[in-house]
């Protein structure tokens, strides 16, 4: 990371732009730098196995962060750095860390092709509003799940009944009870080390940043995040989180969401747009951690094979050339308690783990409704461990993902969004219902005789 | 004249389509003086944004060129709209929308979006931006004499002061004055529903239809 106070200064002194100019001006570099590096989406191959367009994508993304800095929206002014200034930031960025404590801690790694090392598999339901009344069996059906490395927490939308407002006074309370639960989740399954990832879940504003920067509540152990507003852009809220963390260094994650169809284009430029922002935050906010989010313009999910490719070539490009710690989302369509939802989430953990990527949590239902559990995450990451095992190659990958698709792609146009955790859960125990447990198996055979060996 | 006419009214509709934004005002102002007919003009503009718009949809062509395309059709309706006045024909006012991200939320893109494609299918549109109050937004569609309240929300923590505007217009006796519609990706159908508001669009798309039906239904 650039020196902190020197990012502020330049927040406040860098180059004058209004923020339209800016998107206008990104659409054309970001449309020139996709022809000029030859880049081409491929639908039928969302696994990029291809190193050398991989390669041409990292040095598009530098042109483009270069060119176009990280525009501060509060001031209108643009955040640039050169570019030894930048391939210094991704160089000394963490390549491997501990996160969590005790017996469940877990190393988090930049992953590179055939290190040998899996991805850290992330649990939980992000940016998914829970009532208070679910919120901790919930959180304590991704907890028994052992699988499960990290766990990122729902968002609580009452307290006392009251709905949590942005900017207001219950966004601090609700995210130190969104973090006394979590913990209380953890160690009533046992797991009281585990890593929280986005700590503080329930509040959009730095409010929550700073009112769990606490032991009581964030452990040094755990992590928030820091988003960049899309596409490459900062405001001092944003600012002030990364200013949280410096002072209170809990871990880190940069949240990227750019939009396919937006002001970075069709997929190949919303995938320059992404690098750059990953290589962006590392050196204005020195995260330690990336969160890989694109989103399709009309379709929203990751199992389009837009974001899936977005995906896939960000984690092969960093890989090759410069590897820091991506954590891709998984947001599916289906929710839980149907088939759709556990054949999306089998697609994207082949796509993530054959693109050298680790995984923020599966967010069913795109985080809208609270049609989440356990066992869905619990599937995911099995269909991790067996890619990894089976040593998977981009076009086996492709294959299988071929099938999935045929299994969940109407899911687009019909959505089956599922139940509420309540009606798939006992939520005194805690357990899946026979039902949804049913659905379970019945789908891991089908993915099981579609190739993917569950034994190895 | 009439392959000439036919040829103008086709490069009105593949400027549209094609995004050369500075070319569409010069060829319908062309039109104009040419004494076509101002609805085939209006026609030719119209088929031609919709077109942008599914394209759009079909990932074939992207937001830049969507403003563009929005912003051709705008500049070429201040050409037409003397002449259809004239006519007194209310085509390009469909309707009087005033949309905002709710307070609290700095999220513009997919407000933007369907800014874009509402004007563009004839409505008149007054953005106010995003992180704007419930009494802002209701000041505003009184001074304008809106028909339509637009609110987006991408935070959850958000959508409780779409409740609160609805509380305002009910207060003030202005709740039948107005159609309250949402979209966003914190709202659900069901939030629309139990805050009593009039209607959910789950994209853009979707939002101009629903706009264009409850107007209709008014």
């Amino acid at each position: 990371m650039i020196n902190i106070y020197e990012v502020l200064r330049r927040s406040e002194e860098g180059p004058y732009i209004v923020e339209n100019d800016f998107d206008m001006k990104l659409y054309k570099v970001t449309s020139r730098l996709v022809k000029e590096h030859g880049l081409k989406f491929n639908r039928e191959l969302p696994v990029v196995g291809d190193d050398a367009m991989a390669n041409h994508l990292f040095e598009a993304a530098m042109c483009l962060a270069l060119e176009m800095g990280m525009l501060c929206v509060s001031t209108s002014r643009v955040i640039r750095f050169t570019e030894e200034e930048l391939r210094l930031a991704l160089r000394t960025a963490p390549k491997q860390f501990t996160i969590g404590t005790g017996r469940d801690a877990r190393v988090m790694r930049a992953r590179t092709f055939g290190d040998g090392y899996p991805m850290l598999v992330c649990g939980g339901c992000p940016g998914t509003p829970l009532p208070e009344e679910l919120f901790l069996p919930v959180m304590m059906s991704y907890a028994r799940e052992p699988l499960l490395d990290l766990i990122i927490p729902g968002s609580l939308t009452t307290i006392e009944g009251m709905e949590v407002r942005t900017n207001g006074p219950l966004e601090i309370r609700a995210c130190r009870q969104e973090m006394i639960w979590m913990r209380e989740a953890l160690d009533r399954c046992g797991r009281s080390g585990v890593h929280i990832y986005a700590a503080g879940e329930s509040s959009s504003t730095e409010l929550g940043t700073l009112a769990i920067a606490n032991e009581k509540y964030m452990r040094l152990s755990d992590s928030h995040m820091i988003p960049v507003l899309s596409e490459l852009k900062t405001d001092n809220a944003r600012l002030s989180r990364v200013m949280t963390g410096y002072e209170y260094p809990a871990f880190t994650t940069s949240l990227i969401d750019p939009i396919i169809g937006g002001f970075g284009g069709g997929a190949e430029g919303a995938a320059v747009v992404l690098a750059a922002a990953v290589m962006l935050s590392t050196a204005a906010y020195g995260v330690d951690m990336h969160c890989l989010h694109p989103i399709h313009n009309k379709l929203i999910s990751s199992t389009t094979k837009e974001a899936m490719w977005v995906d896939s070539i960000v984690g092969r490009a960093f890989a090759n050339n410069a590897p820091v710690a991506l954590l891709a989302d998984a947001w599916t369509t289906a929710g839980a308690g149907t088939a759709d939802v556990l054949y999306e989430a089998a697609a994207l953990a082949i796509l993530d783990e054959t693109s050298a990527l680790n995984s923020d949590a599966l967010g069913s239902t795109n985080g809208v409704y609270p049609n989440c559990s356990g066992l869905e995450a619990r599937f995911y990451a099995e269909v991790v461990h067996a890619a990894f095992q089976q040593k998977l190659t981009p076009d086996q990958a492709n294959e299988l993902i071929a099938k999935l698709w045929e299994k969940y792609k109407g899911g687009f146009t019909a959505p089956n969004f599922g139940k509420c955790f309540d009606q798939v859960y006992d939520v005194k125990t805690v357990m899946p219902t026979a039902e949804w447990l049913d659905i379970y198996h019945r789908v891991k055979e089908d993915v099981a005789s579609m190739g993917l060996n569950f034994g190895a | 004249m009439e392959h000439l006419k036919n040829d103008l009214l086709e490069a009105i509709y593949t400027s549209m389509v094609e995004i050369d934004s500075d070319t569409t005002p010069k060829l319908v102002d062309q039109a104009i003086n040419a004494n076509l007919d101002v609805l085939d003009i209006l026609d030719a503009l119209t088929r031609g944004i919709n077109t942008v718009g599914d394209k759009f949809e079909a990932l074939e062509c992207f937001l830049p060129e969507l403003i563009m395309a929005a912003s051709a059709m705008e500049e070429s309706m201040v050409l037409l709209r003397p002449h259809l006045d004239a006519l007194n024909i209310a085509a390009g006012s469909s309707g009087t929308i005033v949309i905002a991200t709710l307070q609290g939320d700095i999220h513009d893109i997919g407000r933007n979006i369907a800014t874009v494609m509402l004007k563009a299918s004839g409505f008149k549109v007054i953005d106010l931006g995003h992180d704007v109050k419930p009494d802002v937004i209701i000041k505003k569609a009184e001074e304008l004499n809106a028909d339509v309240i637009g609110l987006s929300s991408l935070l959850t923590t958000s959508l409780p002061f779409s409740r609160d505007l609805m509380s305002l217009l009910k207060e003030q006796n202005l709740r039948d004055k107005y159609k309250v519609v949402m979209g966003g990706g914190a709202v659900t159908p069901e939030y629309v529903e139990r805050i009593g508001a009039d209607g959910f669009a789950g994209d853009a798309a979707s939002g101009v239809r629903l706009i264009r039906r409850i107007l209709a239904e008014a």
